[in-house]
């Protein structure tokens, strides 16, 4: 098929055109090419395998929690009826041979159990005397 | 082609997640700095919106939000990305224009050459902006990616035909503007010339 010069003319324009745009264009794209953008370091992968290490933060707390009840129930189950010295291997032994302290003082006489012990120590030849003349430092004494 | 979902991350060892990341970069990211390139005529800040939009894809992974079609997806949010810069302040207050930097010489003397092609170019530039953005997008296609009529056609979703036809009014309304300027004439041997 035969061209007119006018055709020849348009199509070595539209030629000429497309080289200039794609110089144009190849000069404006970065040379070299950039890398791919860093990803923030600090979140890693973010893969399904991130999902079980994502702990209950209320976790520790609870823990702490239960320790601590724990460990004053135990204190208490200690001090009341369940601590017993004579049960421990090389302790001394019950002071009137019952099964733990018996503060109360529950022996025949009414002197028995600790309070007892107590009042002897207080009332006994050894006790403490109240000091009827002070200390007087300018007397030497 | 990858299809970004998190089902693809089986492979425990290494980091495949990063390996999928870099793999659609080298295949999109000349295509989404096209699309940014196309709407502001500025290739470092369609190297910024680029960027951008890889990141944000990385952070959608990271919010385990699964994404079918990655290109597709990036290319939607690197159009928005376009567009919220006309909108931002950094658009409208701006550092320097780009003619006012175009302006500041280097100390060095330059090649008469490349004097005349970078004022050629800038006088392109200057005519490529005024055309519709639809226009910029398809020459972009064509000569910054050397896309053929059938990649145009499937990336624009439209016939191949209309391809040619939008390629051929664009490059006429383009030759016509530098013509007017007297920028562009055919030369004889292939070459654009200032007439």
């Amino acid at each position: 098929m035969n061209t007119t010069p006018l055709q020849d003319r348009a199509d070595r324009a539209d030629d000429d055109l497309g080289r200039l745009l794609s110089r144009y264009f190849k000069a404006q794209m970065p040379d070299p090419w950039p890398a791919a953008p860093p990803t923030p370091a600090a979140r890693a992968e973010p893969s399904g395998l991130a999902a079980p290490r994502n702990v209950d933060p209320g976790r520790r707390a609870r823990y702490t929690l239960a320790v601590s009840v724990a460990l004053v129930l135990g204190t208490c189950w200690a001090f009341s009826n369940g601590f017993r010295p004579g049960d421990r291997p090389g302790g001394p032994a019950p002071p009137h041979g019952g099964d733990g302290f018996d503060l109360k003082g529950t022996s025949a006489d009414g002197k028995g159990g600790l309070t007892g012990e107590i009042k002897k120590v207080v009332d006994g030849p050894g006790a403490r005397q109240p000091v009827d003349d002070p200390l007087d430092l300018d007397k030497g004494n | 082609m990858p299809n970004g979902s998190r089902n693809d991350l089986a492979d425990p060892g290494g980091s495949p997640r990063r390996a999928e990341f870099e793999s659609l970069y080298a295949l999109h990211s000349r295509e989404v700095w096209a699309l940014a390139y196309a709407r502001w005529m500025d290739s470092d800040l369609a190297m910024d919106i680029t960027q951008e939009a890889f990141l944000r894809l990385w952070k959608q992974w990271e919010a385990a939000e699964e994404i079918q079609n990655p290109r597709a997806w990036l290319l939607r949010v690197a159009r928005n990305l376009a567009e919220d810069y006309a909108k931002s302040a950094f658009r409208r207050n701006g550092t320097q224009p780009p003619e006012l930097l175009n302006g500041v010489r280097s100390s060095q003397p330059m090649p008469i050459e490349k004097l005349e092609r970078d004022e050629l170019f800038a006088r392109l530039r200057e005519v490529l902006d005024e055309l519709a953005p639809p226009d910029r997008e398809i020459l972009t296609l064509r000569y910054a990616l050397d896309y053929d009529a059938n990649a145009i056609a499937e990336r624009l979703d439209i016939a191949v035909t209309a391809v040619h036809m939008r390629l051929s009014r664009a490059r006429q309304r383009l030759a016509e503007r530098l013509s007017s300027h007297g920028d562009f004439a055919p030369g004889d041997n292939g070459r654009a010339t200032r007439t």
